[in-house]
């Protein structure tokens, strides 16, 4: 392996200054929110941030796939979401979805962290077992769980709140 | 010369030959690659509890008692000759053994994969003749960790088990199992090569044991392999020649006379724990912060302190008291006292083939001792800071003795002797104690690690010293057990209680693991960004019993895992974009030969 290391954006306020979006905004609006905070009498402008959080499910992320007749896979995945699996594996086996049947027996703890961060063993079990032909189980240890697994990620929120003199309770 | 013997163990009352087996398996791996799966790897460094099985061993008074261990971490051959108890092993028939009974009755479950190790606890729990008081039931639990339930319905299920117990005319097999096993003899001597290039020795003499070192001066010692077991199965070293010291009486026994103790250095941390009853308070306080029952149960006193760690939770604590340490080698016997032990960083006092035979503690020492831990998490924790004082003082209550040992403030454990010479002959009062605490802040120049700053170490030094002058000495809360009122109705039971107490409930590895099935290790980006500029992966295909390697163009179809939008490109293939990116992935047929042919890929930068 050879690498060539670049500059790496590990900040949100960084990111958000040299415009690194991951996705497009998402808005959810309702009325004229700019209006009403013209209008009012006072306004209060802040920010603030948290950190990211490990979910440290006591099981780490686990799946194993066995291969059956005609591009057919059977997965077996620690996972909160067993029909993104399925549609995960399928793509990356380029297959119809209906070919793939992902199971999931039971977790030993999820809490988000299993919602769409199985996809990785569950794709690589599935790619493997494909290319080989035989059963094979990915079963990332307490490390290469912390390493390879996203997190819930850091928030950095801005907000501007606009209010009267009246009290109202 | 060592000649190859087979060793039988004892597994949920099954005897089972152990042949040729790598000495360097541990008990987990073992238990589940043949379908004991109820016991879990959440960790593999004796941190969390999932693995959690009893033994059966001998308490400080040479009873039989069932310990607890973190299987993860244990080997195979220290378990020759002994019994093992799984939470697989603990249902009579149909009938849930007592602390499973109350895990499930109390919701002790929720995703169940902690709850074999905490019942296996539990069970530790329920034969203990000396466990009566309200503390011991955290203490016994903390080195399990759950993440769902939360720990209040699971120390109510041990209240429920611990206030229900040794009832009259109850028949209970596992208590009778204790008193069959009394007059059985001790551990038995062994000698396990499966193959010429490794081998497990358990001498049951100090003399044999230091024979064998002289002969094999390869070798590494192992104890309670608490910490070499990480190093197994945690780093994935390789150490391919073990003596252990198990079987040796002199290095297991704790006497006393009226001035001293004299504590075997493969004395478990417990065993001291059962015989000092808390008669040296500092001591005491300091093994209630030591790891977890588990690994006490395992750890020694000697391992503690020949390891040498800066910040070894026992040495401060022993630094004050002035105790001495008995060395041996063939040649006959030494004593060093502690402060003369530690040389530099992981150094010690001991020459080539010399052992640490016992600690001798004297007793009944004038003046008040405390000590102190400051660490994350209360247990099962590496201190941040440790330390311990003990100050006698004169008729004019001055200051005749005085002793502050800190860890975790330098390269060894260590004396704050400059602020001892200060601190003699005068007054113990505040003005003293500001005086001191200004020249102790200068005394070290600790570091800066992933536990704490420099400069939140160099507060924590005067602190802590001022925490001792104001503090009163440690004593233990005798309250008992209070039970809780049995509810008149309860909840309907989690549909796998039954299932996660008895460790049946089969969770996806469980299906895998026993199964023998293609195994994986990944290649990840050492880079949080980066260009790739080559990827070969020949050499790894070489290695012995690998299948194939997978790289990005082995995807058949997109090779991306993204969730909603496709922006997660599974297997890198001319940019990574976090740290621990996948780059290949290595299948075979053990993850031992994965993980060799991994290794092949070395890390070049291009800079």
């Amino acid at each position: 392996m050879e690498y060539e290391p670049l500059e790496p954006v590990i900040d949100l306020k960084k990111a958000i200054a040299q415009n690194l979006f991951h996705t497009d905004p998402h808005v959810m609006e309702r009325g004229d929110a700019e209006k009403a905070l013209s209008n009012s009498p006072h306004t209060l402008v802040g920010d603030f941030h948290f950190g990211g959080q490990e979910h440290f499910y006591l099981e780490t992320h686990t799946a194993w796939a066995e291969p059956g007749e005609d591009g057919a896979m059977l997965i077996s995945s620690s996972t909160q979401h067993p029909s993104e699996i399925q549609i995960v594996v399928a793509r990356v086996l380029g297959v119809s979805r209906h070919k793939v049947v992902c199971q999931s027996p039971r977790m030993g703890g999820g809490f988000g962290g299993k919602e769409t961060q199985g996809n990785t063993p569950a794709a690589l079990a599935a790619i493997a077992a494909r290319k080989t032909g035989k059963r094979v189980r990915v079963r990332f240890n307490r490390e290469q769980d912390m390493i390879l697994s996203g997190k819930r990620h850091p928030f950095y929120a801005q907000f501007k709140i606009g209010f009267d003199n009246e009290v109202n309770c | 010369m060592i000649t190859h013997q087979p060793y039988h163990l004892t597994l949920n009352g099954k005897k089972i030959q152990i042949t040729d087996e790598s000495p360097n398996l541990t008990l987990l791996q073992y238990l589940r690659q043949n379908g004991h799966i109820g016991s879990k790897e959440g960790c593999a460094e004796g941190d969390c509890g999932a693995c959690t099985v009893a033994i059966v061993e001998r308490n400080a008074k040479g009873e039989p008692c069932y310990r607890a261990v973190n299987s993860c971490i244990m080997l195979l051959p220290m378990l020759a000759g002994r019994e093992i108890i799984t939470s697989e092993g603990l249902a009579c028939h149909e009938s849930l053994h007592p602390v499973q009974q109350a895990m499930v009755a109390n919701h002790g479950s929720q995703c169940g994969y902690c709850t074999p190790g905490f019942v296996m606890s539990l069970f530790e729990a329920y034969y203990r003749k000396d466990l009566k008081q309200q503390w011991q039931i955290n203490d016994q639990l903390c080195g399990n960790l759950c993440r769902c339930t939360g720990y209040r319905p699971i120390r109510d299920a041990a209240v429920e088990a611990l206030t229900g117990r040794f009832k009259n005319g109850v028949t209970d097999p596992f208590a009778e199992k204790l008193e069959c096993v009394k007059n059985e003899s001790q551990l038995a001597p062994g000698q396990y090569a499966p193959t010429s290039e490794q081998f497990f020795l358990r001498p049951s003499s100090l003399k044999e044991l230091l024979q064998m070192i002289h002969e094999f001066p390869d070798a590494r010692l192992i104890a309670g392999g608490t910490e070499l077991g990480v190093d197994i199965a945690k780093n994935f070293k390789y150490h391919p020649y073990l003596i252990s010291t198990e079987a040796v009486a002199e290095l297991k026994t704790i006497t006393s006379t009226k001035q001293e103790w004299h504590i075997g250095a493969a004395a478990t941390l417990t065993q001291i724990e059962e015989t000092l009853q808390g008669e040296i308070p500092s001591i005491q306080k300091m093994l209630t912060v030591f790891a977890s029952r588990q690994i006490r149960n395992r750890a020694t006193l000697g391992g503690n302190l020949v390891n040498a760690s800066p910040i070894g939770d026992m040495a401060p604590v022993l630094l004050t008291l002035d105790a001495r340490l008995v060395v041996a080698s063939l040649d006959g016997e030494r004593e060093i006292p502690i402060d003369q032990f530690f040389l530099a960083y992981r150094k010690t006092a001991l020459e080539p083939r010399e052992i640490l035979k016992s600690i001798i503690i004297p007793r009944q020492l004038p003046g008040r001792a405390n000590s102190f831990k400051v660490s994350k998490r209360m247990e099962l924790d590496i201190s941040t800071v440790a330390a311990a004082f003990r100050v006698e003082l004169d008729d004019a209550a001055k200051v005749k003795t005085v002793r502050l040992g800190y860890g975790g403030v330098a390269a060894t454990p260590v004396r704050a002797k400059k602020t001892e010479q200060f601190l003699l002959n005068k007054a113990w009062n505040r003005e003293t104690l500001t005086e001191a605490m200004a020249i102790i802040k200068d005394e070290f120049t600790p570091i800066t690690d992933a536990r704490g700053t420099a400069d939140y170490r160099r507060e924590l030094i005067p602190s802590l010293l001022e925490k001792f002058f104001d503090e009163e000495e440690f004593s233990i809360n005798h309250n008992a057990i209070t039970p809780i009122p049995v509810p008149a109705t309860r909840p309907i039971p989690h549909e796998s209680g039954h299932k996660h107490v008895a460790g049946t409930a089969v969770y996806v590895d469980d299906a895998a693991e026993p199964a023998g099935m293609l195994e994986v290790w990944p290649v990840c980006s050492p880079y949080a960004h980066a260009r790739i500029i080559k990827r070969d992966a020949h050499l790894a295909k070489q290695m012995p019993d690998i299948v194939t390697v997978l790289m990005a163009e082995d995807v058949p179809g997109e090779n991306d895992v993204g969730a909603v939008r496709h922006d997660e490109i599974l297997l890198a293939d001319k940019e990574v974009f976090y740290h621990g990116h996948l780059v290949a992935l290595v299948v075979g047929k053990s993850q031992e030969a994965c993980r060799a042919a991994a290794a092949k890929f070395k890390w070049n930068t291009n800079l």
